[in-house]
């Protein structure tokens, strides 16, 4: 069997790469983030990002990339970060879809209501809020059942959301 | 050295990544924790990805999307919409777009893609691949590239030229990703240094022809206590020739085939063809062969063979040509292989060594085979048992595992005579008449012989004691046990042909006798044992 017979050199060819692909499965290795967890984090009220799929997604730039592409896609509502000039906190978020304000409690300054009024009256209502600050992972809130086309919330004021949604250099999006 | 050093790291970096994204796909999980994908999936799509095959199954997957985008919805909620990419959750994501596309026809195994040229089809049991592709696609080279690239296949008419656009896309995008972080497959040396052993001894055969029982032994004797190679124990250079079989054998196939070539791949300068290599790959797939598929297809559900009987099966090669190309070294395998791998797990653990050796006296061999045609008869037994269950369910699989348990007896009870003037002697097994004048037969031992047939069966059914044939079967059961007919047949088939064609017309006394010496010298010699103490006591 001379040594470059075709066969002899697919079949060696054959050995050599299914060893790589056996390497390439191996167990042990770091593992990225999947996408199908960004899309259930994305579209499933129900289901939480595990500590260890938060630290995956925290440190894969391409998947942040890849979940702000989800997220905008399709959204309900997507409200980018306000122009640079903006500064303080931010009151009301308007887009053709939808108006987010944030109104402290009269009640209690440490509490503020969250209102979010659909403009589309027979548009099937979102479920979930995303915010992100500037620099900072996504935050979620999942939404109230509508009353008409319009829900709201009680946030206490020092909560992570909350805070990130009265700063301007927050995007928004309503999924 | 330094620089290379670097250079070293940076490419294994580069591996790294492609590592890391390979197992977020195959660790991805199902709603209930278990895996999305299954293992023989991942195998698949690391074979596309080392062999870079991927332009036929990015057509697919092409046509798949938009089929997935069909009356305005998004792919994204068809593909990872379902909790498990199984055949089952494809088929009822496409059930609930049917009819919302006119281009698209939802059919009972798969979806069918008027594209204005010849049409494409693809079946359930593809899609999870085809999913497994798409999300790896995602990972690499990212989401907003593959969604923008896809774009002209969301629109209802898109066709073939839409297709076909998106896919070349698709592939421009995945070789340069490839480019960049896979590495060249490093050349095995054991494969090699075996095959030059074998060319010197080969004479005038060629191939895996080349490859005989006397060469196997006689690598194993001269390189098991050298440092020249790793060849160390007998399981380990059989394994060897096993995959050199295996790979010779498709290749030979392959190249004789005249497979249409992939364009671009230039074979004056050494270029392997993707496909070929894929091709060659998937023939080395043990799990590829009917055991694993029966197992698979039903093995916690209905325990048509149990773990034991599927471990001693398991020493049988059935899904290539070793057992027919190097016969004894399967039984050598079988009964020294397992004796050494006994012997080395003691030492290894410091114990001293209490393998009691195979002695030719004990005619090991033949026992062997006797064990693998005990087991295969008792499958056939499960077999007949499953077709009782099958029969009272009212399931069509009946018939084909009664006709393929019982071929020779009087079927023709179950057909009607042609009314073509014939003279009588052509019948017709006219399908759903039969089936149904089968399904109402009675069990009766003194009955006719389809009747005498299903009375053996239900006894079988109430001798067997195993997961899903006690009591009355379950539907889930039933489902299981319909699923494994084809499989139940192609192992008991495959068995019995390496039983009676490759393993039985040898005169395995002979064998017994020379290999209990050489055995036991060798092992002796490697493992430093008293030869003539270990050789007949424990």
């Amino acid at each position: 069997m001379p040594a470059d017979d075709p066969v002899r050199e697919l079949a060696l060819a054959a050995l050599d790469a299914d060893a790589e692909a056996r390497r390439l499965l191996e167990p042990g290795a770091a593992s990225r983030i999947a996408f199908s967890v960004l899309y259930r984090f994305a579209v499933d009220p129900g289901f939480e990002l595990g500590p260890a799929d938060a630290r995956k997604l925290a440190a894969d730039p391409a998947a942040q990339a890849d979940l702000d592409r989800l997220l905008r896609d399709n959204a309900f509502a997507y409200m980018p970060r306000q122009a640079a000039a903006a500064s303080g906190s931010v009151e009301r978020r308007e887009t053709e879809a939808a108006i987010l304000t944030l109104t402290p409690s009269k009640a209690d300054p440490g509490q503020i209501y969250l209102g979010v009024e659909l403009l589309d009256f027979e548009a099937t209502p979102p479920r979930q809020l995303f915010a992100r600050p500037d620099g900072g992972p996504w935050l979620r809130l999942v939404l109230p059942a509508f009353s008409g086309s319009r829900a709201q919330l009680l946030l206490t004021a020092d909560i992570d959301i909350a805070a990130a949604l009265a700063d301007p250099k927050t995007e928004v999006c309503l999924r | 050295m330094s620089t290379a050093l670097e250079n070293l790291n940076l490419e294994e970096a580069k591996s790294e990544v492609l590592r890391a994204t390979l197992a977020g796909v195959c660790e991805s999980t199902a709603v209930d924790g278990g895996p999305r994908y299954s293992e023989r999936v991942c195998r698949e799509l690391a074979r596309i990805i080392v062999c870079r095959s991927y332009a036929k199954p990015l057509l697919e997957l092409s046509h798949l999307l938009v089929a997935a985008s069909a009356g305005g919805g998004r792919y994204e909620d068809v593909f990872w919409g379902i909790s498990r990419a199984s055949a089952g959750d494809f088929r009822r994501a496409f059930s609930a777009l049917d009819g919302t596309n006119p281009n698209i026809r939802v059919a009972r195994n798969g979806i069918c893609h008027d594209d204005g040229a010849e049409g494409f089809q693809i079946t359930y049991t593809r899609m999870p691949l085809l999913a497994a592709l798409l999300e790896f696609m995602v990972m690499s080279v990212g989401y907003a590239a593959v969604d923008d690239m896809t774009g002209i296949l969301r629109r209802a008419d898109a066709g073939s030229d839409s297709v076909i656009e998106a896919a070349r896309a698709l592939q421009r995008s995945l070789y340069a990703y490839l480019r960049e972080h896979l590495p060249p497959a490093q050349r095995q040396r054991r494969e090699r240094h075996f095959l030059v052993f074998v060319d010197k001894h080969a004479g005038n055969r060629t191939g895996a022809d080349a490859i005989s029982d006397d060469t196997l032994l006689e690598y194993w004797r001269r390189y098991a206590c050298t440092e020249e190679i790793e060849a160390r124990t007998f399981r380990g250079v059989y394994d060897t020739a096993r995959r050199l079989i295996a790979a010779l054998d498709a290749a030979a196939e392959r190249h004789a085939g005249r497979h249409a070539k992939s364009i671009g791949t230039d074979a004056e300068a050494g270029e392997v063809d993707p496909a070929d290599l894929d091709a060659v790959i998937s023939a080395l797939d043990a799990d590829e062969g009917p055991l694993s598929r029966l197992l698979d297809t039903c093995g916690e559900q209905v325990k048509i063979i149990n773990l034991s009987e599927a471990e001693t099966l398991g020493e049988l090669p059935l899904g290539d040509g070793t057992a027919r190309r190097i016969p004894v070294s399967v039984l050598r395998n079988a009964v020294f292989g397992a004796v050494q791998l006994r012997l080395s797990t003691a030492l290894r653990r410091g114990d001293a060594p209490s393998v009691v050796f195979p002695s030719a006296a004990d005619g090991f061999y033949r026992q062997k085979l006797k064990d693998y045609a005990d087991i295969v008869a008792g499958t056939e037994k499960i077999a007949l048992a499953a077709l009782w269950g099958l029969h009272q369910a009212g399931r069509v699989e009946a018939v084909e595992l009664a006709l393929a348990l019982a071929p020779d007896i009087a079927w023709e009870q179950l057909s009607v005579p042609m009314d073509d003037g014939d003279d009588g002697r052509v019948v017709s097994l006219q399908g759903a008449r039969a089936l149904s004048q089968f399904l109402a037969t009675e069990p009766d031992p003194r009955g006719d012989e389809p009747a005498a047939l299903l009375a053996e069966a239900k006894r079988a059914w109430r001798g067997v004691n195993r997961t899903g044939f006690r009591g009355d079967a379950d539907a889930e059961s039933i489902d299981a046990m319909a699923q494994a007919v084809p499989d139940v047949l192609r192992l008991i088939g495959a068995v019995r042909r390496t039983l009676d064609r490759d393993l039985g017309p040898l005169d395995w006394p002979l064998f017994e006798t020379a290999d209990a010496a050489v055995f036991t010298a060798m092992f002796a010699t490697l493992y430093d044992l008293d030869e003539e103490a270990d050789s007949h006591a424990g």
